[in-house]
């Protein structure tokens, strides 16, 4: 009886010891901000609860355009690691002072296949104002391949940020390159039969989707809201000139049941093939990833 | 010995002049040499100081003396430019961090620094008011610009032209004021912090401007691109409203820099850098700072024998005219000396008064000098760093 009173404030000095090192452990844990959405999905598989993530994009904003403010710009100086993806995405970062030295280019591994866009029109669209897709194409992701290699890199900083954590975080890499493997299968089965034609798309950001499944694509720059007037007709009419024989239109994002049947009336089949930016209202990238292909799969007919 | 001393003490008295020369001479005698070993002590000491915390430095081959004043002290060196691939290729061999450093321009006799945001944490320097630089445009000025030229958060600074005659050189840029650092006392106190591109804005290499949609603006149009005239206006200022215009040329890995600051991760790694940066056919020099100063500091040091010799002869000489004084005095005071010995002051208190007058001057003299060198001491490191 003696025994077990001596040993309760022993117990409970313990208990209270893990607890408040777990805190204290807990507390300090790394801040890794992201620039888009695909690499915070990244990273929050990767690193799990293990790091704060800070990702500033407000909603329904298009994280390619987005303009941090200068205290947003602060939060990312002050970060532990930057993951960007670079290939001019952040065409905010060029003009702000960033740390260099925890910033990771999460696309350096294939730098060298990056692809150069020839002409670069000013346009505007919802708030952002004017914006051109000049430059270099920056949907990097949307080739699967190249995703993995992103996910590598981040897991990778990830690694040297928590070297505690380098099991867990290679093994979730492993199973996230699984599933990337697996999405770039998919997306060759279902876009078999578009090996070697032109589909139409709304927006041109699907360069690297383009190279890696084969698929040639002829762009506008349409908004998935905005209205088809006789101008918007035109320049499809002109484009499916440039482009005989095409039969689909890729938006990246769910059209106007109005502008579906304006393009079935023009023999243009509708698909949706997200490019996921930005975070989605519902699902994960890897959901959304699934639905493309899904969505290519239904209409095509592809395997 | 209290009669001695008041009888040596009304005498100094009646002759205040006379006394008053002799004292200071004492002083200044013994005062002079004393100050000038403080400040050649103080100095050695600061300027090791600076170079103890920067472990070591890359820079373009040349004066390791000529890169560490530049590069610690924001000295305007004769340098060859670094280019900027040489920090890619530091940062990739994983040895430690690196801080890159631009000093070229300044803004009205104050240095601009061009750095990353590392500097600060490596240097301990935080902002006693506002914050740090986050855009292109912005800087952040030592306690001392901001005192004297009394300037604030949200105040523009305007940098220099290099050259005046060089109309087609570096724009002046007129920078926002983000921050104030907190007293450092060292150089950072007298020098514009900006981040690197913005130092390249300054250098021509970045620039924002009006959309050019004018046909008067167009000089020439061909396959390769558009050539826009000397109408076209470039921003002379970053604002809120300009700054998405601002954009790079060339290749940015060929940029200028001065120097870079290593902090080595370990011994080995520091070793691995001397030793990358030792070769003749190294196309960079690593320099340890500390070693660069020492050398300075010897060189310019090195008159000090010979200060210390010219003092001491100066002594002698001062001390000479003394005696010769006192010798003087010591006649003119013979009567002065018969009248004690006939009012019955014996032979040894008679040699005791008339050293006391010289007791009396050496001992203020004395007395002086070493209150002097010891308030010296106080003062000389913030006179120093005015200097410095």
């Amino acid at each position: 009886m003696k025994t077990k009173q001596h040993l309760k404030p022993l117990v409970f000095a313990t208990a209270v010891f893990t607890g408040l090192s777990a805190l204290a452990a807990e507390a300090g844990k790394p801040v890794i901000a992201t620039t888009n959405y695909p690499l915070t999905y990244f990273t929050e598989r990767l690193a799990g609860d293990h790091v704060d993530i800070l990702y500033q994009v407000p909603e329904g904003i298009d994280p390619a355009f987005w303009k941090p403010t200068d205290a947003q710009v602060e939060k990312i100086q002050k970060a532990d690691l930057i993951m960007m993806n670079e290939a001019t995405y952040e065409k905010w970062a060029v003009t702000a002072a960033m740390p260099l030295e925890r910033m990771v280019d999460t696309s350096l591994g294939f730098a060298d296949k990056f692809i150069e866009t020839a002409d670069a029109t000013v346009h505007s669209h919802g708030a952002q104002g004017l914006h051109s897709h000049g430059g270099t194409a920056f949907t990097t992701w949307l080739d699967f391949g190249q995703a993995a290699q992103q996910a590598t890199a981040v897991a990778e900083a990830l690694v040297a940020e928590l070297p505690a954590r380098a099991a867990e975080v290679e093994g979730e890499l492993e199973r996230l390159k699984e599933d990337l493997a697996g999405l770039d299968e998919a997306m060759k089965s279902a876009t078999e039969p578009w090996r070697g034609k032109t589909v139409l798309a709304s927006h041109p950001v699907y360069q690297y989707w383009s190279r890696a499944y084969g698929v040639e694509v002829a762009a506008l720059l349409w908004e998935p809201e905005m209205e088809l007037d006789e101008d918007a007709l035109s320049e499809l009419d002109k484009k499916m000139k440039e482009n005989p024989g095409t039969e689909y239109f890729i938006w990246e994002g769910n059209p106007a049941e109005s502008h579906v049947s304006k393009l079935k009336a023009k023999g243009l089949t509708s698909i949706v093939l997200d490019p996921c930016g930005a975070r989605p209202d519902e699902g994960d990238f890897l959901g959304v990833m699934k639905a493309n292909v899904a969505n290519i799969r239904a209409a095509t007919g592809g395997k | 010995m209290k009669g001695i001393l008041y009888l040596a003490w009304r005498y100094l008295c009646h002759r205040p002049l006379r006394t008053m020369l002799l004292v200071v001479t004492v002083a200044l005698t013994i005062f002079l040499p004393l100050a000038v070993r403080v400040f050649v002590e103080e100095s050695g000491r600061l300027l090791r100081l600076r170079a103890e915390t920067t472990p070591l430095l890359v820079g373009p081959r040349g004066s390791s003396v000529d890169l560490t004043l530049a590069s610690l002290y924001f000295l305007p060196q004769q340098l060859e430019p670094l280019e900027f691939s040489a920090y890619n290729r530091l940062r990739a061999a994983r040895q430690g961090l690196v801080v890159p450093l631009h000093v070229r321009f300044h803004a009205e006799g104050a240095p601009i620094v061009g750095t990353t945001l590392s500097y600060f944490e490596r240097r301990g320097l935080e902002p006693a008011e506002g914050r740090l630089f986050t855009r292109l445009g912005d800087c952040v000025i030592g306690a001392e610009i901001a005192r004297e030229r009394g300037l604030g958060v949200g105040d523009r600074i305007i940098s220099s032209p290099d050259n005046v005659f060089d109309l087609g050189g570096a724009y002046p840029l007129k920078m926002r004021v983000t921050g104030v650092l907190a007293e450092a006392n060292n150089p950072d106190d007298a020098a514009v912090f900006v981040d690197v591109n913005t130092a390249w804005v300054i250098e021509g290499l970045a620039h924002g401007h009006d959309d050019a949609e004018e046909d008067d603006l167009v000089l020439s149009s061909d396959e390769e691109g558009v050539r826009f005239n000397a109408a076209l206006r470039e921003y002379s200022e970053v604002t809120d409203e300009n700054v998405g215009t601002f954009h790079f040329h060339g290749n940015r890995n060929t940029y200028p820099i001065t120097s870079l600051i290593v902090f080595p991760e370990s011994d080995k790694a520091r070793a691995i850098l001397l030793g990358r940066h030792g070769g003749g056919d190294a196309a960079e020099q690593a320099v340890i700072p500390a070693e660069a100063v020492e050398k300075l500091a010897e060189t310019l040091f090195s008159t000090r024998k010979l200060v210390f010799y010219g003092f001491l002869a100066l002594a002698l000489a001062s001390a000479v005219l003394v005696v010769l004084v006192f010798l003087l005095s010591l006649r003119l005071r013979q009567r002065e000396m018969t009248t004690y010995r006939k009012i019955g002051m014996g032979g040894r208190r008679l040699l005791c008064l008339k050293l006391a007058d010289a007791l009396v001057v050496a001992t203020a003299g004395a007395a002086i000098a070493l209150g002097g060198v010891r308030v010296l001491e106080i003062f000389a490191p913030r006179i120093l760093q005015s200097l410095l």
